[in-house]
């Protein structure tokens, strides 16, 4: 399917946090099944509009793989944005996100945008990171903050879609280099017609990803 | 339910178990997910018993059948599961009980073999190559260090159960799962090591060469087959604390940083990781797989499906998914290798990677070795960079048993001798000591080698000093060691804490740590074994889950534990109790153990030499300092190697310098001297 533009994300952040499941959510259980160990498991795709344009965004996941410390780094080059997320009834998750945000800073390109996730709002009597707590370590360190749950699907789409129209007002501002795919940006295979065409529902499934 | 789904297969399977049906395979490998071995054998052991009508005896032999099939495909349960043993001999004296003959012996597993290692963390020697082995780094071939990475490897790969994968992919954490957190932290331990050793050398051009060495050991572990270990080597390499290095990637000639790209490539997450699955798809025999990317198929799988669908029936579509990849991982164990290993080699690795070094101590010795360029703008420092230790999510950073390490030690120390005491008089020479040393770049140790200055080093002295050394390997100097502190004026007489002696002077007698009071000699600051107690409660959240490899349950092989002669006993149990402050249970040490310990050397030398700690030994680094170190006193080593460069020998290898400064600061000029007399030999 034709788009304008393809952003690539990455979730970060401890493990149990509910990465997976916010993709999951988010995508709708839209994934390709394992026929062979050759193709793995994917599931990370999925259109959204923006300013009517179709944008495909491409999200790693890096779920069982965070204690890897080279293979978590290995996903910031070439990312756009990244969603840093934490447990709202686990404040070790909460404590660690210093740790997370200096390696990601360190190996991305300095332009990508994060996004912290204050994630399981739905367990609210089990909270152990007041709301406030997210804000202020978001104001401090220049993020994005939200609080989702990946069970009610609260604000899941709200997360990811933000992040992306932080990313594409980057692009109009000039900030990425959009040439550059490192930046974790890809201009869509043909030019962005957004009269004649017309936006397409967002929430269409994207193809196989590049 | 599980067994309904096994019944149906098991009648689908017509008695036959040689087609080429994979469904028995799937059940047998998959059941642990929902029940217990213990639990499937009970069930069939009650279809068994309670078949009856007229296909009663067909049916007791398919049974009989299923079992045999699972003894054959996986003898370790029957060899390590003690439900499942007695319930198969429950089930043998039933069959005699109802005299099946041919059914007793079918379900035989008296010649299993044992497989009681899998139930150990460490492992007993193999076989090892004779003769004596080269254990310097520079002079060690990249084949040999690749061979030498893949049996650490897959000794630790081979270890991780079915029921350890699991408990990952469920629980999503490492607490209670030795195995899988010890392969991780030997991937972990191996890019940490890489940039290390690098970042050992003082030139450009030599760290090009150390670069271009792992490079080459990278390919060979690519023919090797062990994409585990190429990928955590190529993660160290292209750590930012080494690709920044600018004018030592210009030293790297064109073949050499083709070869590297094509290695990337191989290891990038591009496509979900494409390249690798395919290369390692078409590889066949032994392999080793990178554990990371399979782990991540395992938790999507998990997360995507349901156990169960309606009416409590086992999920098959999830079921034969998660088989596809555990089943890849669990036969992989059972390959065999053909790497012709030397035990000494091993020994020196091992304790290599059990070094300990935050990944923000080795960035800025990055930092410090070729500076930012102010004018280029690079990826931006964090700001307002918070006191926070590095604590990195829990169980991750490898923190040993005290008794491991000392294991490694003393197996190291044999090692050197077995190769290096050539007249078998039970000494090295001072030379051959410092050769081994510097396979250990970094070490900050506080004791005088040669105790009796006979300019030969014995096997006490040099356990002696490694186990000094040891707060370098893990143990102590974790995050909860660093201090806030700032020169203080006492107005009442005050004791330093590390020392345990007076605070003299009128004014700025000493130092206090902001943070927990804690009150030192400026000299004694840096040397302070007790853990900051604004901090000590993070360190303890961290270390509560890395009780791993010393884990109580198993005990570790073979391990005496190495006899210190008497003079120095008192530092081993000090060593002890060093490490319990790390992990937080107990705060306070006794300041005069300490003492024994530590700066044994200048009790007899009361004026510290001026190199170390004089002014010139922490104000005067170069201006970007202030700029990156927010924590200075932690940077203590770089802070003195930076100031020690100038003096250095053109050719000299900076583990050398370090080596001479650190006699200097406990020995004087005395040392200095000997030191050069040996060289002039």
């Amino acid at each position: 399917m034709a788009y304008a533009y393809l952003f690539k994300y990455i979730i970060i952040g401890d493990t149990g946090v509910g990465k997976s499941c916010l993709l999951l959510q988010f995508t709708d259980k839209r994934f390709q099944p394992v026929h062979d160990l050759t193709i793995g498991v994917e599931f990370g795709a999925r259109m959204i509009t923006i300013d009517g344009k179709q944008i495909k965004l491409q999200i790693w996941d890096t779920a069982g793989q965070e204690s890897f410390r080279s293979i978590t780094r290995s996903y910031y080059r070439g990312a756009a944005g990244a969603l840093l997320v934490y447990d709202i009834t686990r404040r070790d998750t909460f404590n660690h996100l210093t740790t997370w945000l200096e390696d990601a800073r360190q190996h991305s390109n300095s332009n990508m945008v994060i996004m912290l996730i204050a994630n399981k709002s739905d367990l609210e009597s089990r909270r152990e990171v007041k709301k406030e707590e997210g804000e202020a370590f978001a104001r401090e360190h220049g993020l994005i903050f939200m609080e989702t749950s990946a069970k009610t699907a609260s604000n899941v789409e709200e997360a990811f879609i933000n992040t992306a129209k932080e990313i594409y007002e980057k692009i109009q501002e000039g900030v990425f280099d959009i040439n550059n795919e490192a930046n974790g940006i890809k201009i869509g295979p043909q030019n962005p017609m957004p009269g004649p065409t017309g936006p397409h529902n967002a929430g269409q499934a994207g193809g196989s990803c590049c | 339910m599980f067994v309904e789904y096994l019944r149906t297969e098991h009648y689908n399977e017509n008695g036959d178990l040689t087609d080429n049906n994979l469904l028995p395979r799937t059940v047998l490998l998959m059941h642990r997910w929902y029940l217990s071995s213990t639990e499937l054998a009970g069930k069939l052991l009650s279809i068994y018993r309670n078949s009856s009508g007229e296909n009663c005896n067909d049916f007791r032999l398919k049974t009989c059948h299923f079992m045999r099939y699972w003894i054959l495909e996986f003898p370790a349960e029957f060899n390590l599961d003690l439900g499942l043993i007695q319930m198969t001999e429950e089930f043998r004296e039933l069959a005699s009980q109802l005299g099946y003959e041919e059914h007793i012996n079918l379900i035989d597993i008296s010649s299993i073999p044992s497989y009681d290692w899998m139930r150990k963390v460490t492992q007993r020697k193999k076989t090892s190559k004779k003769g004596k082995v080269c254990l310097l780094f520079d002079h060690l071939e990249p084949v040999e260090l690749a061979e030498h990475l893949t049996f650490l490897e897959y000794k630790a790969f081979r270890r991780i159960a079915f029921t350890d994968y699991q408990s990952y992919v469920i629980h999503g954490s490492l607490v209670d799962n030795p195995t899988l957190e010890r392969s991780i932290a030997l991937f972990n331990g191996i890019s940490k090591w890489v940039q290390l050793m690098v970042l050992s050398k003082p030139t450009p051009q030599q760290r090009a060469e150390v670069i271009t060495k792992y490079i080459n050991v990278a390919e060979k572990l690519l023919d090797l087959q062990n994409f585990n270990t190429l990928m955590s080597v190529v993660g160290g390499l292209s750590h930012s604390s080494i690709s920044r290095l600018k004018d030592t990637h210009a030293h790297l000639s064109s073949d050499v940083t083709k070869v590297w790209n094509e290695m990337t490539e191989l290891v990038s997450s591009n496509g979900n990781y494409c390249n690798y699955r395919k290369a390692f798809a078409e590889c066949e025999g032994f392999k080793i797989p990178i554990l990371g990317v399979h782990l991540k198929d395992l938790i999507a799988v998990h997360v995507i499906f349901p156990d169960w669908i309606d009416d409590n029936k086992v999920n098959t579509v999830k079921m034969q998914q998660l088989y596809v990849t555990l089943n890849e991982l669990v036969s992989l164990q059972s390959a065999s290798h053909h790497l012709e290993t030397s035990m000494d080699l091993i020994n020196l690795l091992t304790l290599s990677l059990d070094l300990y070094h935050t990944e923000d101590d080795i960035y800025k010795l990055s930092l410090v070795l070729e500076p930012r360029n102010p004018k280029s703008p690079t990826s931006p420092t964090t700001p307002n960079k918070p006191d926070v230790p590095l604590d990195w999510a829990s169980g991750v950073t490898p923190k040993p048993d005290p008794t491991i390490i000392n294991k490694h030690i003393r197996k190291l120390v044999e090692s050197v001798f077995r190769n290096y005491d050539h007249d078998h008089d039970g000494y090295i020479s001072q030379e051959d000591f410092e050769s081994i040393a510097a396979n250990f770049p970094f070490l900050d140790s506080f004791c005088v080698l040669d105790k009796d200055q006979d300019g030969l080093i014995s096997k006490e002295e040099m356990m002696a000093y490694f186990l000094r050394a040891k707060s370098q390997f893990h143990c102590k100097m974790g995050p909860g060691f660093m201090h806030n502190f700032q020169e203080m004026t006492y107005r009442k007489p005050t004791f330093c804490e590390h020392c345990a002696g007076f605070l003299w002077g009128i004014i700025k007698q000493g130092y206090k740590c902001k943070d927990c009071g804690a009150n030192c000699h400026k000299q004694c600051k840096d040397l302070l074994v007790l853990a900051c107690r604004k901090l000590s409660r993070a360190a303890s959240v961290g270390s509560s889950h890395g009780s791993l490899p010393g884990s109580p349950s198993i005990a570790p092989a073979q391990d005496d534990v190495f006899e210190f002669p008497p003079s120095g006993r008192e530092s081993q149990d000090l060593d002890g109790r060093a490490i319990t402050l790390v992990t937080g249970s107990s705060r306070k040490i006794s300041v005069r153990l300490q003492r024994c310990t530590t700066s044994q050397a200048t009790q007899t030398d009361p004026v510290w030499a001026d190199s170390g700690w004089s002014d010139t030994g922490s104000h005067t680094f170069p201006k970007m300092k202030c700029k990156f170190y927010s924590k200075s006193t932690k940077n203590k080593g770089f802070a003195k190697w930076e100031n020690e460069k100038p003096n250095m020998h053109p050719n000299m290898d900076i583990m050398e310098v370090q080596t001479m400064e650190q006699l200097q600061d406990h020995n004087g000029t005395e040392t200095k001297e000997e030191l050069i007399s040996t060289e002039d030999r």
